[in-house]
Order: C-alpha cells, then sequence, then structure tokens
C-alpha cells in the first residue's frame, strides 16, 4: 500500500507537470506574437513594428533639398527609385549625429513610404503581443504622438513606434 | 520604321519622302524630351526648362527691385551660400514683366528624355511643386532639382514673386 501510496503521489507529480508542459505549449501556440525592429536613435532604443520596416540601408548620400522643414533632410536613391527621409530625431527630441554615420530604414505602411533616419539596429525579435503595455501617460510632445507602447528588452524599457502616427505627423 | 522606340507611319503616297519623316522625327523628340539649362547654388543642382529664360548675363554688383538671389527665392533657410560665378538670369514671364535671379555655376545645357525625369515622393511632392520644385533628374550620381518658375510665379499669386 505504502509502495502504491508512494508511486500514485509521483504519478501525480508527473501528471501535473505533464499538464503544465501541455498548457504552456497551449499557450505558446495561442499567443500572438509580433515582429519589431529595435534600433538605437539618439541616445534611447525605440522600435517599429516589423512590418513596417521594409528593409535596412547602409549610409547613403542625403541629397538636401531647399525649403524644406528640418525633419526632412531630403532624398535618397534607392535603386533607381526616390525616396524621401525622414529625421525622426526631431520628434524624438534626441540628440542629433552625424547624418553620414545613420542607417536608414525604408518604412512602408499603405501608400506611405519613407526613409527613416535612426543610428543603428540593435535587434529584430519576435515578441509576445500581450508583453506590449500601454504607453506613459507621462510622454509629452511629438513623442507621445508616436508611440503606442512599450515593453521590455534586456532590461530596458522600449517604445514602440508606429509608421502611420508618423506618416500623420508629416504635414506639409 | 522604329526611332528611338517611337513607330512612325509610312508615308500615305507609298514614296519615300525624306524630309516629312525626318519632320516627323524632330516634332516627336521635341515633344519627349525638354531643353535643360543646369547649374548649381551651394552644391544643389537645379534644371529649368531653357525655353524659360530670356537671356543670361554676367552678375556685377548689379541691384534691382526685380533681381533675387536664387538662395532667397528658393528658402535656403541658415544653409551658408557663397556664389563662385554668379550670373542673372532672365526668366520669361508669360506676358508679364521678366525678373531676374542671380544663379551661381552654370553647368550646361543639355537635351533630356521625358522618360528619365522622376517624380517627387508623394510626402513631399505637394510641398514641393508649390514652391515650382516638380520634378528629379539623376545624372551622374546627382540629383538635379527641376525647377518651373512660371508654376513658382503662379503659386505665389503672379504678382510678386518674393516669399
Amino acid at each position: 500500500m505504502v509502495a502504491n501510496e508512494e508511486q500514485l503521489k509521483s504519478e501525480l507529480i508527473l501528471d501535473e507537470l505533464k499538464r503544465r508542459e501541455r498548457s504552456k505549449e497551449v499557450v505558446d501556440v495561442e499567443e500572438e506574437r509580433v515582429k519589431v525592429v529595435i534600433f538605437i536613435c539618439g541616445e534611447k532604443r525605440y522600435a517599429f513594428y516589423g512590418t513596417d520596416i521594409r528593409e535596412i540601408l547602409p549610409t547613403c548620400e542625403i541629397s538636401w533639398v531647399p525649403c524644406l522643414p528640418e525633419h526632412l533632410p531630403g532624398l535618397i536613391n534607392v535603386r533607381g527609385d526616390i525616396e524621401s527621409v525622414i529625421d525622426i530625431r526631431h520628434f524624438l527630441r534626441e540628440t542629433k549625429s552625424d547624418h553620414g554615420k545613420c542607417l536608414i530604414a525604408m518604412a512602408v505602411r499603405g501608400d506611405f513610404h519613407s526613409g527613416v533616419m535612426i543610428d543603428s539596429i540593435e535587434d529584430v525579435v519576435d515578441i509576445p503581443r500581450s508583453t506590449i503595455s500601454p504607453p506613459l501617460a507621462t510622454l509629452s510632445g511629438d513623442a507621445r504622438d508616436l508611440v503606442v507602447g512599450e515593453f521590455e528588452y534586456g532590461g530596458e524599457t522600449i517604445s514602440l513606434l508606429d509608421v502611420g502616427k508618423l506618416a500623420a505627423l508629416i504635414t506639409l | 520604321m522604329t526611332v528611338s522606340g517611337e513607330i512612325y507611319p509610312a508615308p500615305q503616297d507609298g514614296t519615300d519622302d525624306a524630309a516629312e519623316l525626318l519632320s516627323a522625327q524632330k516634332e516627336q523628340k521635341k515633344r519627349n524630351t525638354l531643353n535643360l539649362l543646369i547649374f548649381s547654388v551651394a552644391g544643389v543642382f537645379f534644371g529649368i526648362d531653357a525655353d524659360q529664360v530670356a537671356e543670361i548675363s554676367a552678375y556685377q554688383g548689379e541691384k534691382g527691385e526685380d533681381l533675387f538671389w536664387f538662395h532667397e527665392e528658393m528658402g535656403y533657410g541658415e544653409k551658408a551660400v557663397r556664389y563662385s560665378s554668379p550670373a542673372i538670369a532672365t526668366i520669361r514671364n508669360g506676358g508679364v514683366a521678366p525678373y531676374r535671379v542671380i544663379i551661381d555655376s552654370m553647368e550646361d545645357i543639355a537635351e533630356f528624355k521625358h522618360k528619365d525625369i522622376r517624380l517627387f515622393p508623394t510626402l513631399l511632392e505637394p510641398y514641393l511643386l508649390r514652391r515650382g520644385i516638380w520634378g528629379i533628374l539623376p545624372r551622374n550620381g546627382n540629383m538635379i532639382l527641376l525647377l518651373d518658375f512660371k508654376r513658382l510665379y503662379l503659386e505665389r499669386g503672379g504678382g510678386n514673386i518674393l516669399i
């Protein structure tokens, strides 16, 4: 009886462990994940949804165009296609570094497409959508208009920026 | 007969009317090309329709109410601008009195095909059109901004070209 009881106890523990494992698998399968492109801009890390970023271009020459506002530094030639460039640091109130050292993230959402100047790429990762929390109410200025959420990455809180909101900010 | 991708009909009477064909070719070419005056100001290249320019003359320090510096006209802002070889372009202004713009570093007057002209990204086009800049011509690794002085004049109300 004792042996049976001990066996049953171990069985119970095993069953419990297996049940937990199965439920975890179910959770893993069901939880929606989103790809994000994490980048550095000025002093902080930010992210875009991966679906909004077509490609990252290496440092390239930006042709300045007179009479454009400061946040539109000019044009780039992407394999024969002329694209605009947005200096997102203007909206994020980040320190501006040399244009020549920047990368260009090609952002595309619907009819909107433009290069976005960033300092460097940190990572491209899939994160559970549930880990994205609403943006802090304390955000101010244009940054508040751009941020759609926040998530933890490498012990740091990353602001998730929305390309659609960026497009809306570029009002000429 | 195919010339530069365009198809020309054979003469109706069946004769090889070379003069007529040549004339048609010239007309077709004229329709598909633009004669541009290329210049640069502070490292930015511009192209204007040579037909809009009535006269080019050297700038010799003259002043006048109808004489404008190009960089002031185009909104260069705080960008440092130095003219190395300034010249006065007298712009035809559609029947109204012509006005004069001081440009710099004239590069070329050359013919360009319409098909080589690129549109501005949709994000910028409405804004730049209001300032007379209507297209881009990639050339030798540079972007030549195509400027229509007549459009600029009209966008600003047609009376005073200054901002």
